[in-house]
């Protein structure tokens, strides 16, 4: 079985073999971790952040994985970089590609921005959150972590709560999620759940209570402020009481339910700090099989083919 | 005297009657004969064969963006009126959205200056309200005598009581106000809410935005006596809203622009900025509805929007990418490929929404063929392929999504004042 894509662009267009591939090599990698990794793979790489949004996890945990590889990596900082100066996004790669990189790893605050520089640069494109499209690596590390609970996500049942129209983790977690079987519901207010959800493969659960005892898996999902032009949530309180993470909901739920999150928390909104800290929970596994799992995606695409 | 004769074309009357074969003599840029039977022995005539060819009179483009002043770099009025002289068009109308802005009467007579050393007459529109900010009237009345055909502010107004007044008061030159249902505000969406949107993590605008907006604007007209033009509509919705108006009696009338009859919201796959569009593409049943409408006359007016951009402009992710569509070279093409051979829709009703209905409704001379006067027609030769290539646009904007497909049917001659302002096919 080869790999045969040259980007990470989203999970939409892998298809179920292809993120088998990517999480076999994963859990090899896992069982390396940290003191038996190969640092040879990516030696004399050198691959680009073009950060274009603020991002402390993902690129922190991309770097761990690229240096963890023995390959180089390239901040830039956008606000002291000529994109500053007014340089189109188009020159910006197209100088950088010149100057002999081996990748870009990408996040933008615009769906399609890392298919857009894919389409002209020559060398791997890894998206890492492009809009409210796709955060491939994410669902990747969702569906991961998962799997460390599970032989098989087939017919297990997983809910996605919160902000889904805004989010990207949500539309990489669907699809994925769905080519392996998995049942996914959706819950959160009407006016964060986007147009055509349920054509995507899911169920649009109406209420948070009824839902919660059938689940097993909830990844739950930042409220995003910083993307809402106009407003879809009266108040933070009203948001608590109907799709907040309380303890006293969980009471309901199954004994070996496992929540996750993406990051950064805002604990007592769309998560109380108790259950962020309570036994469910697997936000600190998701981090490392975050490094994980960028290893793998890396060493796919930019490693020696096999 | 050099005289031309153009042999064995239809001329198409808009006015349903059977379209007749009508030889044109032509001299000195005047029509001096029609019926005319050339005598072979006259060897002054130059003959000219169209048959299998149509003649059509005074062809309006009626929503151009000329850029200039301000935006020469995406297009001009000499290279825009050349680019549509050269598709079939004899006239345009030209958006306010300069820079400046055209909205006083000086602007509209800089215009009107400007355009006297363009291929083909310009008829400028003015702004409704002051920099087209929606919130001062405009002097509406004196860019009228200035010479202004309509007024627009490009986007929707946004005070429901402003645009109310600019109805109102616009009523009293009897002067069209041109409402474009939507915002140019990218943060209010850049493609069509629904699956597509969803999938490809765009910000989507509901075509429920759009019909508020026409549902608003009927219910205006309808208080005011103002003479509405809705341009363009998109949406099922849209189409139902203005034929109940019109059923009504009110006085609104709209139009939309050829590209909505072929690109939908599922051809947005792989982000191509080419097809962002200011309203978006919608969906096939959108289409239909459209198509329902330009036969029961429910459209009353198709024009090419025309939008030029930069190469740059466009060159950038979809998100940041400008609206819009290069529009006046495709026009005819479009129309006839689409309406023509694929909808099978007459041509006297093809032609009636680009040369009767705008002239109507912009007052401009109605479009016939006079005895004695320097004429504006179109010869079109309903089939001939054309192959779209960057190279075949004449107008400084190349931002089409139909680069590489083939169109059947345009323009083969155009006349302009009594002058043969294009004669050859433009794509051949």
């Amino acid at each position: 079985m080869s790999w045969k894509h040259s980007h990470l662009l989203g999970l939409r267009t892998l298809d179920k073999e292809d993120l088998a591939r990517i999480l076999d090599k994963a859990a090899y990698l896992h069982s390396l971790y940290p003191d038996e990794l190969p640092e040879t793979t990516l030696q004399k790489k050198t691959l680009v952040h073009l950060f274009f949004e603020p991002s402390t996890r993902t690129r922190v945990s991309f770097d761990l994985a690229i240096k963890s590889l023995g390959a180089s990596s390239i901040q830039i900082n956008m606000e002291t970089s000529s994109v500053k100066k007014g340089e189109s996004l188009y020159d910006t790669v197209k100088n950088l590609e010149a100057m002999g990189v081996h990748g870009f790893i990408v996040r933008h605050r615009h769906g399609g921005v890392a298919e857009f520089i894919s389409k002209h640069v020559g060398i791997p494109v890894i998206n890492a959150g492009d809009g409210f499209n796709e955060h491939p690596t994410q669902g990747l590390l969702d569906i991961f972590t998962m799997l460390q609970h599970t032989d098989t996500l087939a017919g297990k049942k997983v809910l996605i709560l919160g902000d889904i129209a805004h989010s990207r983790v949500a539309r990489s977690n669907i699809w994925g999620l769905t080519k392996l079987g998995a049942e996914v519901f959706v819950c959160g207010p009407p006016t964060l759940m986007p147009s055509g959800i349920e054509q995507l493969g899911v169920k649009i659960a109406p209420s948070l209570d009824k839902i919660i005892p059938e689940l097993d898996f909830i990844n739950v999902l930042r409220v995003q402020y910083e993307r809402q032009e106009v407003q879809c949530i009266p108040s933070i309180r009203e948001y608590r009481a109907f799709f907040c993470l309380t303890q006293e909901r969980l009471k309901s739920a199954k004994k070996d339910l496992v929540i996750l999150h993406p990051g950064p928390i805002n604990r007592g909104i769309e998560m109380d700090s108790d259950v962020v800290d309570g036994p469910h929970n697997v936000i600190l596994d998701q981090v490392q099989n975050g490094i994980i799992t960028r290893m793998a995606v890396l060493s796919l695409l930019l490693g020696k083919k096999s | 005297m050099t005289k031309t004769v153009l042999l064995n074309a239809k001329l198409i009357k808009p006015d349903s009657k059977p379209p007749e074969t009508c030889n044109l003599l032509l001299a000195n840029g005047k029509l001096i004969g029609m019926g005319y039977i050339p005598d072979e022995a006259e060897d002054s005539v130059h003959q000219i064969d169209l048959q299998g060819c149509w003649i059509v009179p005074n062809i309006i483009d009626s929503f151009v963006q000329g850029c200039e002043p301000g935006f020469e770099n995406r297009d001009n009025l000499d290279s825009v009126s050349t680019a549509a002289a050269s598709a079939g068009i004899t006239g345009l109308i030209s958006s306010p959205e300069t820079y400046p802005v055209c909205d006083t009467p000086e602007m509209i007579q800089f215009i009107l200056n400007r355009a006297t050393s363009a291929t083909l007459p310009v008829y400028p529109l003015g702004g409704v309200t002051k920099q087209l900010q929606g919130s001062e009237l405009a002097e509406m009345g004196l860019m009228k005598k200035a010479g202004a055909v309509g007024f627009t502010d490009g986007a929707a107004i946004i005070s429901p009581s402003m645009m109310q007044n600019a109805l109102a008061y616009s009523a009293m030159f009897g002067t069209p106000i041109l409402s474009r249902p939507h915002s140019h505000n990218p943060e209010d969406g850049v493609m069509n809410d629904g699956y597509q949107s969803t999938i490809l993590g765009l910000k989507g605008v509901s075509s429920v935005i759009e019909e508020t907006l026409v549902a608003r604007d009927i219910q205006l007209a309808e208080k005011t006596g103002g003479k509405l033009h809705i341009f363009p509509i998109t949406t099922r919705g849209s189409v139902k809203l203005i034929r109940d108006a019109k059923q009504r009696g009110i006085q609104v009338t709209c139009g939309t622009a050829p590209h909505y009859l072929y690109l939908t919201d599922q051809d947005l796959e792989g982000y191509d900025t080419a097809k962002k569009a200011n309203p978006p593409f919608r969906t096939s049943d959108d289409q239909a509805a459209l198509i329902d409408g330009i036969k029961d006359g429910t459209i009353d007016i198709l024009a090419s929007d025309h939008q030029p951009h930069t190469i740059d402009d466009k060159r950038t992710d979809f998100t940041s990418a400008a609206f819009g569509i290069s529009g006046v070279d495709l026009f005819l093409p479009l129309i006839l490929n689409n309406l023509y051979h694929q909808h099978k829709i007459d041509p006297s009703l093809i032609f009636k929404l680009i040369s009767t209905n705008p002239a109507r409704l912009f007052s401009l001379s109605l479009p016939k063929l006079l005895l004695g006067s320097a004429p504006n027609f179109t010869i079109i030769d309903p089939a001939q392929d054309y192959t779209v290539t960057q190279d075949s646009l004449l107008s400084k904007g190349k931002n089409t999504p139909f680069i590489g497909q083939t169109l059947k049917g345009g323009a083969k001659i155009t006349v302009v004042n009594g002058k043969f302002v294009s004669n050859v096919l433009p794509f051949a």
